[in-house]
């Protein structure tokens, strides 16, 4: 030993300190050090995934303990859901259809051509400031970075990480996150940012005179080309006037349910032109500082 | 003996990890004890010199991937954790059971500051309160821990505690 024990302590815990801190700082500033993080998360999967059976245990206990009657309504209620689903997807197609053409005279690109492609998120429990999930499908079920993810009732957030089998997804309620949208009602353009787990989402930069009011629908206005457009995000909760300040606080309850929706769709190709392409190439740095559109 | 060692370190920090992450209740998830940071406490411990300074930077890294926090954020507050104790393994073994949950709640308190001082840095923290109840399930649950690992490792290695 070069150094006894008392003394040495000290030496070793300060290298490993500058080594810690020296990693910190490729990681946060110049993400030198992605590899790393490769190798260790693939190294985590089966955790992540062994994390998940208890949860799957229960669901499968309790629709295995649900009696028969219940689970036949509960079938024939879906059914009936079902059809009526069916009847307004008709409609549905025939609209598109229509929007299509008028949107090709106009010249403009088509929109919205969603190819969705279902996920399952894996229930960890998370520290931190950070709003993320951990979803079940990586690289090898053909995830992107910088996809966008939805659940039935709105955005959830786009993916940051990817590992072959399982994919990190960043909340929009994520300090990090920003999210292009327009005022359902009134077409105002602004931006929602994250505010951490928990917590309601903020639309910012809406100045005094902006026509924003308690109750409006929030909906992804497409700009930035990284979330699709037309999709729910929230619904402003609550409006508060600051006395000096140019912009107001603005309070948005989120579409999604954000933490609790375990069964997830991520949006695979949403446009035809090559300009998507070029977004998931240059997305490869998704933990930019302020918000990512 | 080493391979031994080895074994029984890796599923402690195995078992520590599943019930740090393990999914609960919104209610309950900041009553989570520190799992790991007190399993890393009571190797420390334990190991006193033996206890290899490489082993919280690499838990920490694991927790870091884990968590999706900058890489060396949790090591870097496992690793002065270590070091706290290590510097104070005899004082600690001679506290009574009370003093030590006590020491242990300032411990992983100081442990969290840590965290949430490189969060600082990196600008993303958002203040909470919920850095005391933590420290508070931690030291509640820590004899128990120091019972349920200190059993099982003398079981499996035989080992003589001074």
């Amino acid at each position: 030993m070069l150094f006894r024990h008392a003394t040495g302590l000290w030496l070793r815990v300060f290298c490993l300190s500058i080594i810690m801190i020296g990693l910190m700082v490729a990681d946060h500033h110049y993400r030198y050090v992605n590899n790393v993080r490769k190798v260790l998360s693939v190294a985590l999967i089966p955790l992540q995934y062994t994390l998940d059976a208890p949860v799957e245990v229960i669901n499968w206990l309790k629709v295995s303990a649900a009696a028969q009657h219940r689970l036949a309504t509960e079938n024939l209620q879906l059914k009936q859901q079902l059809l009526l689903m069916q009847v307004s997807l008709q409609q549905l197609i025939n609209m598109q259809q229509e929007n299509g053409q008028l949107r090709a005279l106009l010249k403009s690109s088509s929109r919205i051509n969603g190819q969705f492609q279902e996920a399952k998120a894996l229930a960890m429990n998370l520290e931190g400031p950070s709003a993320e999930v951990v979803l079940n499908k990586g690289s090898r079920g053909g995830v992107l970075i910088g996809q966008v993810v939805i659940d039935v009732s709105g955005v959830m957030g786009q993916i940051i990480d990817l590992t072959p089998f399982t994919s990190r997804l960043m909340l929009i309620s994520d300090p990090r996150s920003g999210v292009p949208v327009e005022d359902d009602r009134s077409r105002f353009q602004a931006i929602v940012v994250g505010a951490g787990t928990n917590r309601p989402l903020s639309l910012i930069h809406a100045a005094e005179t902006a026509d924003v009011k308690v109750g409006d629908l929030l909906i992804t206005s497409g700009l930035g080309a990284r979330y699709p457009e037309g999709y729910p995000v929230g619904r402003v909760l609550r409006i508060t006037k600051m006395q000096g300040e140019p912009f107001m606080s603005i309070e948005v309850e989120p579409s999604a349910l954000l933490e609790q929706s375990r069964r997830v769709l991520i949006v695979s190709h949403y446009r035809d032109d090559d300009s998507e392409k070029m977004l998931y190439k240059t997305a490869t740095k998704p933990m930019i500082k302020g918000p990512a559109l | 003996m080493m391979y031994r060692l080895t074994f029984i370190l890796f599923l402690s920090f195995l078992m520590a990890a599943l019930l740090q992450f393990l999914p609960v209740s919104d209610l309950l998830t900041i009553w989570v004890p520190q799992w790991v940071a007190l399993v890393i406490v009571y190797w420390a411990l334990v190991l006193d010199a033996r206890f290899k300074l490489l082993l919280p930077c690499f838990v920490g890294l694991c927790l870091d991937v884990m968590n999706g926090s900058i890489l060396g954020q949790h090591a870097l507050a496992l690793l002065w954790l270590s070091f706290i104790v290590l510097k104070n393994v005899k004082q600690f073994r001679r506290a009574g059971r009370i003093q030590q949950m006590l020491e242990i709640g300032l411990l992983i308190l100081a442990y969290q500051f840590v965290l949430a001082a490189i969060q600082g840095i990196i600008g993303e923290q958002i203040v909470n309160w919920t850095y005391f109840v933590t420290s508070l399930s931690s030291a509640i649950i820590w004899p128990w821990v120091s019972i349920i690992l200190g059993d099982g490792c003398k079981r499996f290695l035989k080992l003589k505690e001074e």
